[in-house]
């Protein structure tokens, strides 16, 4: 086992896309049909504004969709 | 007497609970986001302040009093609730409440606009923003905002609660967004606030204390609001909006409790200092150069009440007005008084055409304000039967008594004047 962890419900998250630049984010998660989970990263920072500020950033957010997540921590 | 005392005590806590519930939440949500908790804290602080109250007296800062109690019930809460995920926060809270014991000012510091940018915060669903922000900021449970959006307590309740949950566990911020987000999270501010006032304007009698209340904290609102962000146009433009309509409430209503309609209503009867601040607002707003949906929509009370000194208020410019907020906002409420300016400015026939032009919009159905307009313009162009079906639908989709009875009155005018 190389690591994990538990993520927090589904209604904790928010979704980010910037499509054409302009930032979008939404309340709830990424719910296409389809479509799978790409990859994940883990940051840590103190709030919401400054997880969806890394998400933004992320070139994946262009194109897809970048889901954020609060994770469990003991 | 012990009687009077108790009434003393629910008094005194009913008015601190008006003027700082708000605060009082903001200021623990902040340091937990925890909103739910500070709610129930606080909820447990004005009940053990109508217990301890009437037999100890009521203390010198009931609001320190009920912050101090609110604290504690939180602090017994966290413990209990949450042993070992909320330990640094409560420890935080521990020492915070101890700074606060030694701090011999017990000033408790207004976060209340952190509080308004986290309920309207991006990541929260747009729909349940100004629910939110009624419950959080103005203390009102669920059913009473569910009446106010036409939808089921039950369903309210749990929208709000999933919204509370959302704040806590996605980590949303109590704070001001940075400057570059601004004016989008502003905009998701003012909406609520709008919502807050607006509700309690629908009750101009003000029979209802607690209505009459909501849009003196609507004004109240939008008052911090701008003397906290001072160079924001349509927050001034929102707050000249309501303090126009505010000054025109006594007007609503002659002595005998009737409705008024605006073009009716006596001149004298409007609140000259609140029309003179309104209007001081919105030309500061003006020179700012950024035009919004607010700033219009005050603008457009401003044109009504040139009445009071030249004798009728400014119908090409109310028509031009609502031109633009219709353009900006789409609306058909906005399309329908563009319709009613049309008729002023160009005839009644002209008016109705306007109106008919909306009439395929579903919404308008079983909207009441368009049916009363259809009604009034159609009367003026002689059409009785069929001012008399409009009135009819008007005052069959209308809950206010007295707006009914105004319509009845209309309705049956219009055989007597045409037949008599």
């Amino acid at each position: 086992m190389v690591g994990g962890g538990r993520l927090r419900p589904t209604s904790s998250a928010t979704t980010v896309r910037t499509p054409d630049g302009k930032p979008q984010v939404l309340d709830g998660p990424y719910a296409e049909t389809k479509e799978q989970l790409g990859g994940y990263y883990i940051v840590d920072v103190p709030d919401l504004d400054a997880a969806i500020s890394w998400a933004m950033r992320c070139p994946a957010a262009s194109h897809g969709a970048v889901e954020v997540r609060p994770i469990w921590i003991a | 007497m012990p009687g009077e005392s108790d009434q003393q005590a629910r008094e005194t806590a009913e008015a601190v609970a008006r003027r700082s519930y708000g605060k009082l939440v903001a200021f623990l949500a902040a340091r937990t986001r925890d909103v739910t908790a500070a709610e129930d804290a606080l909820s447990d602080a004005f009940a053990a302040a109508l217990v301890d109250w009437p037999e100890r007296g009521i203390p010198t800062s009931p609001e320190a009093w009920l912050m101090t109690v609110a604290r504690r019930k939180l602090i017994d809460a966290v413990r209990r609730r949450r042993s070992g995920e909320g330990a640094a926060d409560h420890l935080r809270l521990v020492a915070e409440e101890l700074e606060a014991v030694v701090a011999s000012k017990p000033q408790i510091p207004d976060e209340r606009l952190s509080l308004m940018f986290a309920c309207t915060h991006p990541a929260i669903e747009r729909g349940i923003r100004a629910p939110l922000m009624l419950q959080t900021i103005l203390g009102f449970d669920a059913a009473t905002i569910a009446s106010a959006f036409l939808v089921s307590p039950a369903t309210m309740g749990q929208r709000l609660t999933r919204a509370k949950n959302k704040i806590r566990q996605a980590g949303i911020p109590f704070r001001m967004p940075e400057r570059a987000d601004l004016c989008e999270r502003l905009d998701s501010v003012l909406e609520a606030i709008y919502a807050a006032f607006a509700e309690g304007w629908s009750d101009p009698a003000g029979t209802e204390t607690r209505r009459r209340n909501l849009a003196e904290e609507g004004m109240w609102l939008g008052r911090l609001v701008t003397s906290l962000l001072p160079d924001e146009p349509e927050a001034l433009g929102l707050l000249a909006l309501m303090l126009h309509a505010e000054a025109r409430r006594a007007a609503r209503r002659n002595a005998q409790g009737e409705y008024v309609p605006l073009a009716e209503q006596d001149p004298s009867a409007w609140d000259t200092q609140l029309i003179e601040e309104a209007e001081t607002l919105l030309v500061r707003a003006s020179t700012m150069g950024s035009v919004g949906r607010y700033q219009l929509e005050a603008a457009i009370q401003s044109a009504h009440v040139v009445r009071r000194r030249t004798g009728a208020a400014d119908w090409a410019a109310i028509e031009q007005l609502y031109d633009a907020l219709s353009a900006m906002t789409g609306s058909p409420v906005v399309a329908i008084n563009r319709a009613i300016a049309v008729a002023e400015t160009r005839g009644p026939a002209a008016g109705l055409a306007t109106l008919d032009a909306l009439a395929d919009d579903a919404r308008l159905a079983e909207y009441q304000p368009y049916w009363a307009a259809r009604a009034g313009l159609l009367a003026r162009t002689g059409e009785v039967e069929g001012a008399e079906q409009a009135y009819q639908r008007a005052i069959g989709l209308e809950s206010d008594p007295t707006v009914r009875r105004f319509l009845e009155q209309r309705c049956w005018g219009l055989r007597g004047s045409g037949s008599a």
